[in-house]
C-alpha cells in the first residue's frame, strides 16, 4: 500500500470512528435530560438587574450554565433588604469576608459541599423566586414597571420573557403559578410574534435593553425591547400594547452593523442605540423611529410601524487601537457625554455623543485594569449630601477588579480588588451597595460603598483600606471552575 | 457528551462577552502593572570581575555620576573622564566598578513604587521578593500620582498618593533593594507619611532639595512642604500656595512669520513657509475656581509652573536658588493661555532663526517656548516664553492642516505627556557655538544628519493613539540638510544625500521622518465617471478623450501651492506645506449626499417647532448645522468672495419606505401613496426631494419638490409618521476627502437650540490671499474650487445635458493626493514585531544619557533612543 492508500485507509477509519461516536452520542446523550440546577444556586451568573432601579428592593440574576453542567440556566430573584440584613448577621463578625456566604434557605447544602472554612448562613426569604431558562443567557432587562423580564438566550436563539409580580419578585414563565419552581415553556422561550411586516429574528442574541414606549417615545401604551445579535444585527420588539398581548412583537430588524456586537444601550433623548463591537473600531448607532401619539389607537399603530435606521457607525479614533469596546453608557444628566469601556486600550473613554465626521470625539482616556467588561454609572452624594458627582464603575474580568472613576474630575478614584470574576454590576443607591456578579466563582459580592462616600464627604481615608468599598460577604458559595463534565 | 458538543459549538462565541477572550491575555510573570510616573537614581556598584553577579559594594551617588556621554565620544577625541569615578580611589584588581542608572517608577493600580536597573537590563535587583513569581515592589499608598527623587542626593523618594491622600517618604535604597537598605516596614512610621487635605495629583521637588510641591486639585491649592533631603523628614506639614494671581489679558500673538523672525529650513529654494496669523481665543473658565493638576519646574529660571484644569491660567512661582538656605516660593504673574491646561514643558533658550553652519550674529539663544496640553480637547498649544518679550505668554500660530491654527498638528490622538528633548544641545548656552552645528565639510557628521536622528531641541509628545511624536524646535543638523545655505540665497545644492532635496524643517511643526525628493503627488491619474462613461482625464486638456464629459479646467495655483496634475497648465493644485495636505482620495460628486447629515427621526410638518407656518422637516436632535447644511436663506448676504455666495441651498431626499401600515393598506387598495411604493429603488434616479430654503439645527424649511408628480402635502400625508432622509447638495458637486470629510465652516448661534439658524461662522471669514480659510465643500461648474488642501475647477456639463441636469445625472471626478512627508513617530506598543495596546502616561527625557523614557499604562516601561529615534526597550 502506498502512502496515498495509507492515508485513505486512515481517513476511512476516522470516518467510521466518528460515525460510531456520533451514533453512540445520539443514542446515549439525547435521551439524557440532564439534571436541573440545584435550587437557590447560581451557576455562572452573567447578568443582573435591580428593581426598582432608583431604590432597589429586588435583584434578578441570570445564570448562564456556561459549562453545561446542568440542563438549563436559571433566573433568581433576591430580596435585597433580607440580603443586607443577613450579611450583617452572618458575616458581620467574620474577619475574612470572602469566607462568608449567605444562601437561600431552599439551597441544598449537601449538594453544594461548602469548604470547611466557609461560614454559611441559610436565610429564609432571601430568594423570592426561581425559574429555569435555556443555557447561555447573555443579558437581562426589566420593564420600567417591573412586570416583565427579558433575556437573550443563545441556546434558544431567541428572546425569553418572564412575567413578574413587581411587589414580590415572584416569577412565572409557564402555566404554573407565580413563585412556583418552574421551567420556562416554549411560548416564553421563543414566544415572539411578528407584526404584519416581513421581518425575521436574527440568530445569536447577546444583549437586550427594555424601556417604556410611554416615557421614552411619547406613546400612551406599551414597552419596547432592543436586542443585539452578535452577527451584526439589531431587533426592535414592542410589547404589552394591550392587556391581551401575551408576547413581544418583532417589528423591525436591521443588519450590516459592526461584527461581534456585545451590548446595547439606548439614549432616550436622541432615541439612538449605541452598540459596541468586540472586534472592530466601530460603534454602531441605530435610531429607533417611533412617532409619538396621545391616543391608544395611534399609539399602537405607531408602535407597530416603528423602524430602525442606521445612522452610521462611529470610529473610535485617537486611541490605540480602539478595536474592542464592551459597553456604552450615556451621562444621565443629559449633557451629551458618553462613556465607553474599551479593551484596547484598557480604559474608560469619555466622549461626546455629537459628532460631525463619523469619528468619536474622545475627550479623555482613563486607564482601568485588564479585561474591562461592564460599566455602571451612579451619582454619589458629596460634601454632606449638598452636591453629587457622577462615578463610573468598571468591572475588569481579567485583573479581578472593579475600578471606580470620578468622571467629572476625570480621575480614577479607587478600586475593589480580588473579585475573581468581576463582570456585571448593580448599584443600590439607597443601601449604598455595589453588587458584583462574579462569573468565575458563581457568587454575588456585596460591597459597602460607605468608605468611598465617607471620603467624598471629606473624611480622611481609612488608614488601611483608604476609600475602597469594603466587602460585606457573598451571596452564594464560591465554586471553582471545573473541567467540562 | 452532548453537553460537550454543544459547549464546543457555542464556546468561542461565549468567550467574548465574559472576558476569557479569544485574544488570550498574556500572563507575563515579569510584568509592570500600569506604571505612571518616573524618576531616576544612580548606583555605583563594584562587582567581582570574574563573577559579575557578585556585588562587592554598592552605594547611591548623585544622578550626574550616571552621565554616559563619555562613552559616546568619537575615537578622534580624548574621552571625557568617567564622572562615576570622581573623587574615588582606583578600583582594586579583580573588581569592576560602574555607575548604573535606575529608573524609579510608580504603579498606579498596584499602589507600589519600584525600580528597574536601566544599565543592567537583565538585572532583577529591583525585585523585592524572589519568592513571588513577578516583580515585587514596595507598597505605598493607593493610586500613587507623583514621584520625586532629588538628583543631588537620591537617598529618599517621595510619593504622593491620590487615593490615600498623603505624601510618603521611603528609602530609595529599599526601593532599589540595595544591600544595606533598611528593611521593609509593613507599617510605616507615622512620621514618614504626611496626610494632606485632598488627593494630590502631582508632586515635584525643588532644585535645591528643600521643598516638595504637591498639587491638590480639589483643594485648589499647591502645598509647599519643607523637607530635609539628608534625612527625608518632613520639616513641616506644608504651607498653602494659593492660586489667586491675576493674569493680564490674553496677549496677542506676533502677526505672521517671516524669514527674519522664524526658524525654518526649506528646500528647494523657491519653497517658503506659509505665513499664519491667529487671534487670541475667547477665554474658557476665567471665573472658575483653580484646580491645579500638574507641576513642572523650569530648570533655567527656577520657576514652578502649575497647570490648571479649570482656569485658563498657568500659575507661576519663583523658587529659591540658595542650596544652603531654604527659600519659600514667591508668586509670579500667571500666564493666560485662554484654556485650562494639563501637562507643561518648556524649552531652553534657542536661536530665533535658522543658523548658517559657521554661526552668525543670530546665533544668540534668545527664544524660549512653553508647551501645554489643552485640557478641553487634548491638543497642544505653544506660547511665547521668552522673558521680556512683548508677546510673553501669547499662544502662537503653529497649526496648518485645517485644525486650529493655534495648535500643533498631531493627528487625532489626545496629548497626555510632554517632554522637551535637548540631545547634544549646548547647556546654558547664550550663543550656539558653530562647532556644535553640523558642518557639510564634515562628511561623517553630514551623513549622520538624517531625519530620524535628533540633535538639538525638540518637543516629544505622548498621545492617546499610542504614539510618541516629535516636533522641531531647533535642529543642530539642519545646517547639513538640503545642501548649502547662505543667508539671502537659500542655496539648496550640494546635499550629501541626493535624496534630501525637499526639506521641510520648521519650528513648532511635526518633524518629517524621511528624506524626500518630492513630497506631494497625485498617486493616479484623475478619473471621471459620467453616467455610463468613465475614464482617465488627459493631462494636457483635463478632459475625457472618448466622449464629452465634465472634466477639469486649467487653473492658476495659489501662491506657494504646487501643480499636482496638468501639463502645461495645472489642473489640480495642492498646498505644499507638508503638514497640510494628507494622503487621501478626493471625490467630487454631483448632488451627492452630505456625510452623516441623514437620519431616521424626521417628521414632515406644516409648522416649525416655534409654530411658524410652512413646509418643514422637523428632527430636533439632528444638529444639521454641524454637518454643514445650508439653505438659500442661510447664504443670503454673503460677500461675492465667499465660495457659497449665491448657492441655491441643499436638498432633502426622503429615503424611507412608506410606513408599514400605509404600505399594507395601499397594497390592499392602491391609493395616492402608491406612487411612493418604489421610493427606495428610485433614490438614485427619481428621488422624492425638496429644496431646502433654510437650515436650522433641528429643522429644515422646505421649498418646492424637485420633481413633478407630488406635492409636500402628498408626501406628508403618506409619510405620516417618522421618516428617514438624507441631505444632498443641489446643482453642485459634493467634495469630500477620505480624511477631511466634508469641509465646512457652518455653525449656529446656539448649537443646543434646534431652532437656531445655520450660519457661516463669522469667526472664520474668507481671506482671499489665504487658502486655509476656504473651508468649503461644494464645487460648482466652471468655478474654481479651493479648500485648504486642494484646488481645481470642474468644467461644464456637455451641451447635450439640459440645464439643470436631470435628477439621475451621475458625475464623479476622483483623484488621490499622496503625501510622503510623514510625521516622525513611534508606536510605543510595538517592539520586535509584537503589537500591544499603548497608553503613554509620562515621558521623561534624561540629558545624562540622551534617552527618552516612557511610563506607559498599558505597554509598560519603554526606553527610546534618539539617534536614530527608535524604541530600544519595552518592559511590560
Amino acid at each position: 500500500m502506498g502512502l496515498l492508500g495509507a492515508l485513505r485507509q486512515a481517513q476511512r477509519s476516522t470516518v467510521v470512528g466518528l460515525l460510531v461516536i456520533g451514533l453512540w452520542c445520539g443514542h446515549g446523550c439525547v435521551r439524557d435530560e440532564g439534571s436541573n440546577p440545584p435550587l437557590g444556586v447560581m451557576h455562572f451568573p452573567i447578568a443582573a438587574t435591580a428593581y426598582p432601579p432608583e431604590a432597589p428592593e429586588l435583584l434578578y440574576v441570570a445564570s448562564s450554565n456556561f459549562d453545561l453542567l446542568y440542563n438549563s440556566g436559571s433566573v433568581q430573584s433576591y430580596d435585597l433588604e433580607v440580603l443586607d440584613t443577613a450579611l450583617k448577621d452572618v458575616c458581620g463578625d467574620v474577619l475574612q469576608k470572602t469566607r462568608c456566604s449567605v444562601l437561600p434557605a431552599e439551597a441544598d447544602l449537601d449538594r453544594l459541599r461548602p469548604s470547611a472554612v466557609q461560614t454559611v448562613g441559610l436565610v429564609p426569604g432571601l430568594q423570592r423566586s426561581e425559574v429555569l431558562i435555556g443555557s447561555f443567557a447573555d443579558g437581562i432587562a426589566i420593564t420600567p414597571d417591573g412586570a416583565r423580564l427579558y433575556l437573550p438566550v443563545r441556546s434558544d436563539a431567541n428572546l425569553t420573557f418572564i412575567d413578574v409580580q413587581p411587589a414580590t419578585g415572584l416569577m412565572r414563565c409557564s402555566e404554573s403559578a407565580f413563585g412556583e419552581p418552574q421551567r420556562c415553556t416554549e411560548s416564553f422561550r421563543s414566544g415572539l410574534t411578528t407584526s404584519t411586516r416581513e421581518v425575521t429574528l436574527p440568530t445569536d442574541p447577546v444583549a437586550v435593553v427594555a424601556g417604556s414606549l410611554v416615557t421614552d417615545f411619547g406613546l400612551t401604551v406599551g414597552d419596547y425591547v432592543l436586542m443585539a445579535h452578535r452577527g451584526q444585527s439589531l431587533s426592535l420588539l414592542v410589547d404589552r400594547l394591550s392587556p391581551s398581548d401575551q408576547r413581544p412583537i418583532l417589528v423591525d430588524t436591521i443588519d450590516g452593523l459592526a461584527s461581534e456586537l456585545v451590548t446595547v444601550s439606548l439614549d432616550p433623548q436622541t432615541h439612538t442605540a449605541w452598540i459596541p463591537s468586540a472586534l472592530t473600531a466601530r460603534i454602531s448607532r441605530v435610531q429607533v423611529a417611533i412617532a409619538p401619539s396621545d391616543n391608544d389607537t395611534d399609539s399602537i399603530a405607531n408602535a407597530l410601524s416603528a423602524t430602525l435606521f442606521d445612522v452610521g457607525p462611529l470610529r473610535t479614533a485617537g486611541v490605540d487601537q480602539g478595536i474592542d469596546s464592551r459597553e456604552v453608557k450615556f451621562d444621565p444628566r443629559g449633557n451629551g457625554r458618553v462613556y465607553i469601556v474599551s479593551r484596547t486600550p484598557r480604559a474608560l473613554l469619555i466622549a461626546d455623543q455629537q459628532t460631525s465626521d463619523g469619528n468619536l470625539q474622545v475627550h479623555n482616556v482613563i486607564p482601568v485594569g485588564q479585561g474591562p467588561s461592564r460599566l455602571q454609572l451612579a451619582e454619589l452624594a458629596t460634601d454632606g449630601a449638598t452636591a453629587s458627582r457622577l462615578f463610573a464603575f468598571v468591572s475588569c474580568f481579567d485583573s479581578r477588579e472593579v475600578h471606580i472613576i470620578d468622571v467629572d474630575n476625570e480621575q480614577s478614584t479607587t478600586m475593589g480588588t480580588g473579585i475573581s470574576g468581576a463582570f456585571e454590576l448593580v448599584i443600590d443607591p439607597v443601601r449604598n451597595r455595589l453588587y458584583v456578579v462574579d462569573f468565575r466563582t458563581s457568587v454575588i459580592r456585596s460591597l459597602d460603598l460607605g468608605p468611598l462616600l465617607a471620603c467624598l464627604d471629606g473624611a480622611p481615608p481609612d488608614p488601611i483600606n483608604g476609600c475602597t468599598p469594603s466587602l460585606l460577604g457573598l451571596l452564594g458559595i464560591p465554586k471553582a471552575v471545573q473541567e467540562l463534565q | 457528551m452532548n453537553r460537550v458538543f454543544i459547549h464546543l459549538a457555542l464556546c468561542s462565541a461565549l468567550l467574548t462577552p465574559v472576558g476569557c477572550a479569544r485574544r488570550a491575555t498574556t500572563a507575563d510573570l515579569v510584568n509592570l502593572e500600569a506604571p505612571n510616573d518616573l524618576a531616576f537614581a544612580c548606583v555605583r556598584r563594584t562587582r567581582d570581575a570574574r563573577r559579575l553577579t557578585t556585588i562587592i559594594m554598592e552605594e547611591l551617588v548623585p544622578l550626574e555620576r550616571c552621565n554616559f556621554h563619555h562613552l559616546l565620544e568619537s575615537d578622534d577625541d580624548l574621552p571625557d573622564p568617567d564622572p562615576c569615578f570622581e573623587g574615588t580611589d582606583t578600583t582594586p584588581e579583580g573588581q569592576v566598578t560602574d555607575c548604573e542608572l535606575h529608573a524609579v517608577l510608580t504603579e498606579l493600580f498596584a499602589g507600589t513604587v519600584g525600580s528597574i536597573n536601566v544599565t543592567q537590563l537583565a538585572d532583577q535587583s529591583g525585585d523585592l521578593s524572589i519568592q513571588v513569581p513577578a516583580l515585587t515592589f514596595l507598597s505605598v499608598g493607593e493610586r500613587p500620582s507623583g514621584l520625586a527623587v532629588w538628583d543631588k542626593d537620591s537617598s529618599y523618594t517621595w510619593v504622593s498618593n491620590f487615593g490615600t491622600r498623603d505624601v510618603q517618604v521611603v528609602s530609595t535604597k529599599t526601593i532599589l533593594n540595595l544591600e544595606d537598605a533598611p528593611p521593609i516596614d509593613p507599617f510605616p512610621p507615622a512620621e514618614t507619611i504626611l496626610p494632606v487635605s485632598q488627593g494630590p495629583t502631582d508632586l515635584v521637588i525643588s532644585p535645591t532639595g528643600h521643598f516638595l510641591y504637591v498639587a491638590l486639585e480639589e483643594a485648589g491649592t499647591v502645598l509647599e512642604v519643607a523637607i530635609d533631603p539628608a534625612t527625608g523628614e518632613f520639616v513641616d506639614t506644608g504651607t498653602v500656595l494659593t492660586l489667586d494671581g491675576v493674569a493680564a489679558q490674553v496677549p496677542a500673538p506676533p502677526i505672521g512669520q517671516t524669514e527674519d523672525n522664524d526658524y525654518f529650513r526649506y528646500c528647494p529654494p523657491e519653497r517658503s513657509p506659509l505665513t499664519l496669523a491667529v487671534a487670541p481665543r475667547t477665554p474658557i473658565g476665567e471665573s472658575a475656581d483653580p484646580r491645579p493638576v500638574e507641576l513642572t519646574i523650569d530648570p533655567v529660571d527656577n520657576v514652578l509652573l502649575v497647570s490648571d484644569r479649570a482656569k485658563p491660567l498657568i500659575h507661576r512661582f519663583q523658587l529659591g536658588t540658595d542650596d544652603d538656605t531654604p527659600t519659600p516660593a514667591t508668586p509670579l504673574d500667571p500666564i493666560h493661555v485662554a484654556v485650562p491646561t494639563l501637562d507643561i514643558a518648556v524649552t531652553p533658550a534657542v536661536p530665533k532663526t535658522f543658523l548658517t553652519p559657521s554661526g552668525s550674529a543670530n546665533a544668540s539663544a534668545t527664544e524660549r517656548y512653553l508647551y501645554a496640553v489643552d485640557a478641553t480637547d487634548g491638543s497642544v498649544l505653544v506660547a511665547d516664553y521668552t522673558e521680556g518679550s512683548p508677546t510673553f505668554g501669547a499662544v502662537l500660530p503653529v497649526g496648518s492642516d485645517g485644525s486650529p491654527v493655534d495648535r500643533l498638528s498631531l493627528g487625532a490622538g489626545l496629548a497626555r505627556t510632554l517632554s522637551v528633548l535637548t540631545p547634544d544641545y549646548p547647556e546654558d548656552a547664550a550663543t550656539i557655538p558653530s562647532d556644535s552645528l553640523c558642518q557639510l565639510t564634515d562628511n561623517d557628521a553630514a551623513a549622520n544628519a538624517i531625519p530620524t536622528a535628533l540633535r538639538g531641541v525638540f518637543l516629544s509628545v505622548g498621545l492617546s493613539d499610542g504614539t510618541v511624536r516629535v516636533v522641531d524646535i531647533f535642529d543642530l543638523d539642519a545646517t547639513c540638510r538640503g545642501g548649502n545655505f547662505t543667508p539671502g540665497s537659500n542655496d539648496c545644492t550640494g546635499a550629501i544625500n541626493p535624496n534630501d532635496s525637499v526639506v521641510s524643517i520648521r519650528r513648532n511643526r511635526p518633524r518629517i521622518n524621511t528624506f524626500l525628493t518630492q513630497s506631494l503627488t497625485v498617486s493616479a491619474t484623475p478619473v471621471v465617471r459620467f453616467n455610463q462613461t468613465s475614464g482617465a482625464l488627459e493631462e494636457s486638456t483635463g478632459q475625457l478623450e472618448v466622449e464629452p464629459a465634465p472634466g477639469l479646467e486649467p487653473i492658476e495655483c495659489p501662491d506657494r501651492w504646487v501643480n499636482l496634475y496638468g501639463d502645461p497648465d495645472p489642473l489640480v493644485c495642492a498646498n505644499d506645506e507638508p503638514w497640510v495636505t494628507a494622503s487621501e482620495r478626493w471625490d467630487s460628486e454631483w448632488e451627492a449626499e452630505i456625510p452623516f447629515a441623514g437620519g431616521g427621526l424626521g417628521s414632515l410638518q406644516t409648522e416649525s417647532l416655534s409654530a411658524e407656518a410652512g413646509n418643514w422637516l422637523v428632527a430636533d436632535q439632528a444638529g444639521f448645522c454641524l454637518f454643514g447644511l445650508l439653505g438659500g436663506f442661510n447664504v443670503a448676504g454673503l460677500a461675492p468672495t465667499d465660495p457659497e455666495a449665491g448657492y441655491f441651498g441643499d436638498q432633502l431626499v426622503i429615503t424611507g419606505e412608506l410606513p408599514p401600515l400605509t404600505q399594507a393598506m395601499e397594497e390592499l387598495t392602491p391609493g395616492p401613496c402608491a406612487r411612493f411604493f418604489d421610493n427606495v429603488e428610485d433614490l438614485d434616479d427619481n428621488p422624492v426631494s425638496f429644496a431646502i430654503l433654510e437650515a436650522r439645527m433641528g429643522e429644515l424649511r422646505l421649498g418646492a419638490p424637485l420633481s413633478n408628480g407630488y406635492t409636500f402635502d402628498d408626501v406628508m400625508s403618506c409619510y405620516d409618521t417618522l421618516v428617514s432622509y438624507e441631505i444632498r447638495t443641489r446643482r453642485a458637486y459634493t467634495v469630500t476627502g477620505t480624511n477631511q470629510g466634508f469641509v465646512h465652516r457652518v455653525t449656529a448661534d446656539d448649537l443646543a437650540d434646534p431652532q437656531s439658524t445655520c450660519i457661516i461662522d463669522p469667526e472664520k471669514p474668507i481671506e482671499t490671499d489665504d487658502p486655509t480659510t476656504y473651508l468649503n465643500a461644494r464645487a460648482f461648474e466652471e468655478r474654481p474650487f479651493l479648500n485648504p488642501f486642494v484646488s481645481f475647477e470642474i468644467s461644464a456639463f456637455p451641451e447635450t445635458v439640459p440645464s439643470p441636469p436631470p435628477l439621475d445625472t451621475e458625475s464623479i471626478i476622483t483623484f488621490t493626493t499622496d503625501n510622503r512627508a510623514n510625521q516622525l513617530l513611534l508606536r510605543t506598543g510595538q517592539l520586535s514585531g509584537q503589537r500591544i495596546s499603548s497608553l503613554p502616561e509620562s515621558l521623561v527625557y534624561l540629558p545624562l544619557d540622551d534617552r527618552l523614557y516612557l511610563a506607559d499604562l498599558t505597554a509598560g516601561f519603554t526606553v527610546i533612543v534618539l539617534q536614530p529615534f527608535t524604541l530600544a526597550l519595552n518592559r511590560n
